[in-house]
């Protein structure tokens, strides 16, 4: 259980925060009888773990972390709608998640959203009904002719008290809850969390467990990489790369159903191991299968890379900047476009990337382009690592049984998923959950992409949006 | 540019025969829907029940039932059955015109909602789909319809931006009651004749998630023309399920038992 912490030790991880001598990577409350709990964790510099400070509520209030470091103002707002917990000095007070039709509401009056103004200055509503077959949300555009001079992305809509529902459940419903969170990042959720119940119990998977899990996950990267490079180029107009796109992405999505049985792998890792292990067949599949993925692709890259209208569109669009990024703590391919050097694998590493050289691209450009690029050169990486996987495939049992301990233990871990780094945090006692919290990368990706977006044209927002594929429900939890 | 024409006819046909023609439909390896043999099940440990993180199973006059509008597919019963009454299977074809034919307690008759004819709209469907809380796993596989081995287009099927064009509203997720309104909105954006779909168990039953600041289900919401539970269905068991809806295909689940069984 993460320390109860003094106000001083709190004010010293929120300066530790504010002057960048720490990365914010999640914060998330807790009822109780005396009024409640809130829990920080955050990541030093240079250290290879994670902190987890706690502050009590008892009276409902907290001081405040967004006040001084801002990628923490969307999660106090979080915990204000869902725990009732108020941090003293937030910034920004309106509710986040909470639209006001829940039982339990607290939300009582209409959103403000912030004014933009000036001659000319109108708004452009946008949602939470799109136009494409995705997950919905509303924006607010405030727009000066095609220029977009203020976006603000307003969420919530898709929230279910996923983590309310885990609470006090089984370990085992408990994974099959957190695979289904954010659906197209599933292996990624059900490796975090099975990290951390692990972490918590003390327990080592066996060897072959671990790299069968490292295969779901790079399969699961690479199928998204291949669908988001293929829609970046769709919603710049050129829909030939997408629909090649598409057909490497659908025989990925094949071979993870041949082999693992679900086409996402939903309900494949579980805390102690996996349930599905990979057969002769399976792995001469993979073994044929991916690099025959890959030939077609390095063609597709090549016409990206040669079409200039397609150029045209990406260079210089939506770019973000690097020092914004390292302020909020972007990861994956939206923070290492924009110069920060940060892979979990690599950095914080964990079985099966502990044995493994993981390659990370990063660079400085921050356009929709060097976005791309990233995922490009992520997805010739995910290859290479994947038949590094294949050939390593130790020979073990895939699965250990948990140990049933009375005493309350927690633990965390950090996965690196498509988007970025997954947080999870899991306190178990006698194989129920007490207290659970799942970080989507996408929390720091919303308000970069407000950022990013200002001075472009209303007609670049689909592009610069699927540049960053922030997700919904991952956040909306 | 040419030179990609002349690429894309060297790569031949990517498109599935099927469901035009007999032959693969892509779902190689994919595990279905658990299968429940009620007679197998002599221990009366009850275990699956505990197990089921949806509450899919339950007993119906001392007799195991499986509500399949409410499985999500994580395999956790037939993990701990120890009897073999509840097996793995390949079976995903569960659109079906009645809600109580996705449940195997045989004391109640299924009735589909009577709706308008399809007739007319058997090669000329269009789809509004909208997300009322999905974990975005269904999101995926709609996606997937439109790639060139399914290329849904092929079939008269379209997905339409505007809900003003649309004849059947698709409706993913256990439906946020922050959604409720969006959803209604949709629906009387809608010329009639219009259907309701209910896609996925999260919009067939709640799913994951039936309660709290969700409702359970579409049908909280409007009648239901057509479900199709899954977590999430893959792009065949879409397909199956339309084409079933526009009466061009068999409705394959009654009454819980898949008639090829």
């Amino acid at each position: 259980m993460a320390p109860l912490v003094n106000n001083a030790r709190w004010k010293d991880v929120t300066r530790n925060l504010a002057e960048r001598d720490a990365t914010f990577v999640a914060m998330w409350g807790e009822r109780n009888d005396e009024g409640g709990n809130v829990n920080l964790a955050v990541r030093h510099k240079g250290e290879r773990s994670i902190e987890i400070v706690s502050h009590s509520a008892p009276d409902s209030h907290y001081p405040s972390v967004g006040r001084h470091h801002p990628s923490a103002i969307l999660m106090e707002r979080a915990i204000q709608d869902v725990y009732g917990l108020v941090a003293d000095g937030l910034p920004d007070t309106r509710p986040w998640l909470d639209h006001g039709f829940w039982p339990h509401s607290r939300a009582r009056t209409s959103y403000n959203f912030k004014p933009a103004l000036g001659p000319g200055v109108h708004q452009i509503p946008v949602g939470p009904v799109h136009a494409g077959t995705i997950e919905p949300g509303h924006f607010r555009f405030s727009v000066n002719g095609e220029i977009i001079v203020r976006l603000e992305a307003r969420l919530g809509y898709v929230h279910r008290d996923v983590l309310g529902l885990m609470r006090g459940g089984a370990i085992d419903d408990a994974a099959a809850l957190v695979g289904r969170i954010s659906g197209d990042s599933t292996v990624a959720y059900a490796f975090a969390f099975a990290r951390a119940v692990e972490q918590a119990l003390g327990l080592t998977v066996p060897p072959r467990a671990s790299t069968l899990r490292g295969i779901m996950a790079e399969l699961e990267r690479l199928a998204n990489h291949l669908g988001d490079f293929g829609a970046i180029c769709n919603d710049s107009g050129f829909s030939l790369l997408n629909t090649h796109a598409a057909v490497l992405r659908e025989r990925v999505l094949r071979l993870a159903a041949l082999v693992f049985g679900h086409r996402l792998m939903m309900d494949c890792i579980v805390p102690g191991g996996v349930l599905r292990d990979l057969n002769e067949e399976g792995a001469t599949a993979l073994k044929s299968g991916l690099p025959s993925v890959l030939v077609t692709f390095e063609r597709l890259v090549d016409l990206y890379e040669k079409t200039a209208s397609l150029q045209d569109r990406v260079v210089g669009t939506g770019r973000l900047d690097p020092a914004l990024a390292s302020l909020l703590g972007c990861g994956g391919y939206v923070g290492r476009a924009a110069g920060q050097d940060f892979d979990a694998r690599r950095d914080m590493p964990y079985a099966p990337y502990d044995g493994i050289d993981v390659r990370v691209p990063v660079l400085s450009s921050a356009d929709v382009d060097a976005r791309v690029r990233v995922r490009i050169a992520e997805i010739q990486e995910s290859v290479r690592i994947l038949l590094c996987l294949l050939d390593m495939m130790p020979k073990s049992s895939i699965h250990a049984a948990l140990p049933n301990d009375l005493t309350v233990r927690s633990g965390a871990a950090l996965v690196e998923g498509f988007r970025g780094d997954i947080f999870a945090f899991v306190r178990v006692c006698d194989g129920r959950i007490s207290d659970v919290f799942v970080r989507d990368p996408s929390w720091f990706l919303w308000p970069a992409l407000e950022a990013a977006i200002e001075g472009n044209i209303v007609a670049d927002f689909p592009l610069c949006n699927k540049s960053f594929n922030a997700a919904y429900a991952g956040c909306d939890l | 540019m040419a030179l990609w024409t002349l690429i894309g006819l060297a790569e031949g046909t990517a498109t599935t025969g099927w469901p035009l023609k007999p032959g693969p439909d892509g779902q190689e390896g994919v595990i279905g829907m658990p299968r429940l043999e009620p007679e197998r099940c002599d221990t009366g440990c009850s275990i699956c029940i505990d197990v089921c993180p949806t509450q899919a199973i339950a007993l119906a006059e001392e007799r195991l039932a499986l509500d399949y509008g409410r499985c999500v597919v994580c395999h956790l019963c037939v993990e701990v059955c120890p009897t073999d009454a509840l097996t793995e299977s390949n079976n995903w074809a569960f659109g079906v015109r009645a809600r109580d034919d996705l449940r195997t307690d045989t004391s109640v008759t299924p009735v589909a909602r009577p709706s308008p004819s399809r007739h007319s709209f058997r090669r000329s469907l269009h789809v509004r789909h909208v997300d009322a809380g999905s974990c975005n796993g269904c999101e995926s596989e709609l996606q997937a319809l439109n790639n060139p081995f399914y290329n849904l287009h092929r079939l008269g099927i379209f997905f339409t931006p505007s809900p003003r064009f649309a004849d059947l509203l698709l409706v993913t997720g256990p439906v946020t009651r922050a959604m409720v309104e969006p959803l209604r909105r949709t629906w009387e954006a809608m010329p009639e004749p219009r259907w309701v779909m209910a896609f996925g168990t999260c919009a067939v039953s709640g799913g994951i998630a039936p309660g709290g600041p969700c409702l359970s289900g579409l049908e909280d919401v409007f009648p239901v023309d057509l479900y199709l539970p899954g977590c999430p269905p893959n792009p065949a068991a879409i397909i199956e399920a339309l084409l079933m809806f526009l009466g061009r295909m068999q409705q394959r689940l009654h009454r819980g038992q898949m008639n090829d069984q």
